[in-house]
């Protein structure tokens, strides 16, 4: 079977307890006080990077030929499809097993992520099976997207340079231009790429799908695992719960302190203090291989094949931790939010707009100081004591830093590159992410 | 008669376990077969209608006398407060024994509401307890009453001479209401008189901190359970709302098309009232959101309303189950957030007509566009909930009814008492511009 094929096996908990165990203690010590039938199905699936595990929110699963197909394809056996065709025909509870996913949802011609890439030791998708019995039902499976790897991938440098496409296409025999946008999409060709690694450079991950059975709740022999799955989803449902709270907060602030305000500024500064309180992510430099995706071998052909200029750099989705010295970066050429509302200001620049959201972000964090809508002992009270928010530029004025500043004062930057010969490389600082660039840091 | 007053006690499991099984059966069952010992104590708190829960996030429990008081004042005792303060001394666990409450945030002219009228047998005040690490729930400024906050009476009540009969019988020292959300206040000065001639009582049962130290014992985890199913049930809506935030972004795009905001936001607000989970309002019946009755003996008799019947609205969520129609009025609009406000003047029937027009074009795509939404209850809204529009004078507006048209299909309206020889208020400013929603027949 090719290396690029997808792989499904039926176990259960006994094949897979000694790993559960490794990643994830607690998951491991409530499934065994639980004490459930031993034979209930958990299958081990692998797909290959970029593949489709959630398309529109319905289930992709390999077939025997290693396809992978709808879970109601015909080639799929019906025990299979009664066993994982829970949840509304969307992912069943899943475990990442190695490597990493990413869920998302297209929106506005970009990409809304969930949380980032989910790596190995995470379990997720129980929110549907906590809310059968729920009164009324809201959550929709709808159009989320998962895929193999990470979606989200950002390569700092342009690729756009002529020559080197077409050395692409002509060692790989495809059609890089077709595979590339005007930003940084780049996804569409490291998929493509990805299919023609070398046997010693393929990348794929393997994720474990928990059978219906798992969730048919019944008995109070249950409690432990239901418990932490409920455990787990409050947490992660932490933000969500909230939103409209704090939606109301901004929108308080709004009428207190700024009448007229644009509303692309309001939004992107409401959203960098989401990503401040680490609900929402922004970016960092990948400098972990081939975790979300064969990132290292991806550098090689654009260094050997391509032949590109400078550090080939790529950036992803990652959640900020106030309790954490690594910062992230959010780019106003790449906005990740569903209510984004367009920037129609013709006459503004990306400098001006990055002087404005700084101007407006300091104005709403020291409303939050004043605590007057009593939010102590949250994290946005306690984002607003600590974050830091700094911008980057080209273009440098006197409320805004060098790209190059950025570049020395962040070590993931140089970590990013896991080439032997990556020394000497020019920093891609004419990056199109770095034009208009925020770092969210903790104030030291 | 004498004045209804708050009251605070320590209760055991036993004192109180005929009445919690009476409204939440499964919440007694499981309490029982814990066995809660001596120390694992209640407390049955009663509130007179109108009385403030809660002030700007903090609890406010009676003091010897009666008198409210904040949990954090020198006059409670400290065992109260150790017991109680666990939630940034906010709401404790709570269960709803008897009547209902509301949870809002009041600002300028405008109420914000949670839920609308919380009722017998809820349980809530969960949320932080449930995330021990890091929360993103702050106290902020929620009130709640005893009783509905949004109570407000349908025919005007503004007229100076009878709003006088009525202050000089009960020593109200008020002005005649300007709005709607003026009437709460009014009732509240009357239901608290000695001559009022009802003691009207919110029941609730706290949840001390004994219990929630409880809930990592293992022999208590069925409660831990119980708590989190009940969590997750009532925060369905809002872990999913930017979901359908995003999905009225897919319909603007697919259309092309930019709505003014703040009829984008009513519809919205119109969906989540379909939907059951912004509340509207509707023709209170009974007294579980205050003393109905007496309030509209008094306004009959006392203040003499002219012909009217004396309709009182309270915040309530819709059901397709229970199946009462619920108002929502343009003129009162009771929403979980604060909407974006006209700068220009206003035109409702025009308005009415849009919002009407723009809700169709989102029922049409909830059904048409592949959105993979079917089985939620907002999928189901176009096929099973009834919006219909209502004002004044709505000649030349396809779609939009006149007022006098409401009785006709709000059997509800026929159990108001005395309401049987009386007009139905028309003229109301409510229902000047307002929505109804109910299940298609």
């Amino acid at each position: 079977m090719s290396a690029n094929a997808g792989h499904l096996e039926e176990l259960t908990w006994k094949d897979v307890a000694a790993g559960i165990k490794q990643f994830d203690l607690e998951l491991y010590e409530a499934i065994e006080a639980s004490d459930l039938p031993q034979d209930w199905s958990i299958f081990k699936a692998t797909y290959p990077y970029g593949a489709h595990i959630l398309k529109d929110g319905l289930f992709y699963i390999p077939n025997a030929q290693g396809e992978l197909v709808l879970l109601s394809d015909e080639s799929i056996p019906k025990h299979i499809q009664k066993k994982l065709g829970y949840n509304h025909n969307s992912n069943p509870v899943a475990f990442v097993w190695k490597n990493a996913l990413e869920i998302f949802l297209p929106h506005n011609e970009s990409i809304f992520t969930y949380v980032g890439p989910i790596a190995e030791g995470r379990l997720f998708g129980a929110s549907l099976v906590l809310s059968e019995t729920n009164a009324r039902r809201f959550h929709p499976t709808f159009l989320w997207q998962m895929t193999a790897g990470a979606r989200s991938l950002i390569l700092l440098p342009k690729i756009g340079d002529a020559a080197g496409l077409d050395r692409l296409d002509k060692y790989f025999k495809i059609n890089s231009r077709h595979l590339t946008s005007e930003g940084s999409e780049n996804w569409f060709l490291f998929k493509e790429l990805a299919q023609r690694l070398d046997q010693s450079d393929s990348w794929s991950m393997e994720v474990l799908f928990f059978s219906k059975e798992w969730f048919e709740w019944s008995d109070r022999a249950e409690t432990p695992f239901k418990s932490l799955l409920y455990k787990r989803n409050w947490k992660g449902t932490e933000f969500w719960r909230n939103e409209f709270l704090w939606n109301m907060v901004f929108s308080i602030f709004k009428e207190e302190k700024l009448a007229k305000i644009n509303p692309f500024i309001a939004d992107t500064a409401k959203y960098l203090m989401h990503i401040a309180v680490g609900a929402q992510p922004g970016y960092a430099p990948i400098t972990q291989d081939n975790v979300v995706g064969p990132i290292g071998a991806f550098q090689k052909i654009l260094r050997e094949i391509y032949q590109i200029e400078y550090s080939p750099i790529f950036m992803l989705p990652k959640m900020f931790n106030l309790n954490e010295i690594q910062p992230v970066y959010y780019s106003l050429a790449y906005p990740n939010s569903l209510e984004f509302s367009p920037n129609n200001r013709k006459a503004s620049t990306k400098i001006n707009d990055l002087i404005e959201i700084d101007y407006f972000l300091k104005k709403y964090i020291g409303f939050l100081k004043t605590n007057t809508l009593k939010i102590q002992d949250t994290e946005f009270f306690a984002a607003a004591q600590k974050v830091k928010f700094s911008l980057y530029h080209q273009k440098q004025e006197e409320e805004t830093q060098s790209v190059e500043t950025l570049f020395q004062l962040d070590n993931a930057f140089k970590n990013a590159v896991f080439l032997k010969q990556a020394k000497g490389w020019t920093l891609p600082k004419n990056a199109h992410f770095l034009k208009g660039c925020i770092k969210i840091s903790v104030e030291e | 008669m004498s004045i209804a007053k708050a009251s605070i006690k320590k209760v055991s499991w036993e004192e109180v376990r005929k009445r919690i099984s009476k409204v939440n059966p499964e919440l007694a069952q499981i309490i029982d077969t814990i066995g809660p010992d001596k120390k694992h104590y209640l407390y049955l708190a009663s509130y007179p209608f109108g009385a403030e829960i809660l002030k700007d996030g903090i609890l406010h429990v009676p003091n010897q006398d009666g008198n409210l008081v904040p949990l954090t004042d020198a006059q409670v005792p400290e065992t109260l407060q150790r017991d109680l303060g666990y939630n940034l001394n906010s709401n404790p666990i709570c269960l709803i024994l008897k009547h209902s409450t509301e949870l809002f945030i009041k600002m300028d002219d405008l109420l914000i509401t949670h839920y609308g009228a919380i009722t017998e047998g809820r349980v809530f005040g969960t949320s932080r307890i449930l995330s021990p690490d890091k929360t993103e729930q702050p106290i902020f400024i929620w009130n709640m009453t005893a009783g509905a906050r949004s109570l407000f009476m349908l025919p005007k009540i503004s007229e100076k001479g009878r709003h006088n009969r009525l202050a000089r019988t009960f020593d109200l020292n008020m002005e005649p209401p300007k709005s709607h959300l003026d009437h709460w206040a009014i009732f509240k000065e009357l239901a608290q008189h000695p001559d009022f001639g009802e003691a009207w009582q919110f029941e609730t049962v706290f949840f001390p901190q004994a219990w929630v130290d409880a809930l990592g014992e293992p022999n208590w985890q069925q409660l831990k359970l119980f708590l989190f199913d009940v969590s997750w049930d009532n925060t369905e809506f809002m872990r999913s709302q930017f979901i359908w935030d995003a999905m009225i972004s897919i319909f603007h795009k697919n259309r092309n098309i930019s709505p003014d905001p703040y009829l984008s936001s009513t519809v919205q607000t119109l969906l989540f009232v379909g939907a059951g989970w912004n509340p509207g309002f509707s023709v209170a019946t009974d007294d579980s959101s205050g003393p109905i009755k007496r309030l509209q003996e008094l306004y009959l008799d006392v203040y003499r309303l002219n012909d009217y019947a004396p309709i009182i609205m309270q915040p309530s969520s819709f059901s397709l189950k229970v199946n009462q129609p619920v108002y929502y009025s343009l003129a009162y609009p009771i929403a979980t957030k604060l909407l974006p406000r006209y700068k220009t003047e206003v035109n409702k029937l025009s308005d009415l007509y849009n919002i009407r027009s723009l809700l169709m074009k989102y029922f049409h795509d909830i059904r048409s566009m592949p959105l993979n939404i079917t089985g939620t209850s907002m999928y189901e809204l176009p096929v099973k909930v009834e919006y219909e529009f209502f004002h004044a004078s709505p000649e030349g507006h396809t779609g939009i009814q006149a007022c006098s048209e409401i009785p006709r299909h709000d059997p509800y309206l026929k159990k108001i008492a005395r309401g049987a020889e009386r007009h139905f208020p028309t003229n109301s400013s409510f229902l000047n511009g307002c929505i109804r929603v109910r299940a298609k027949p």
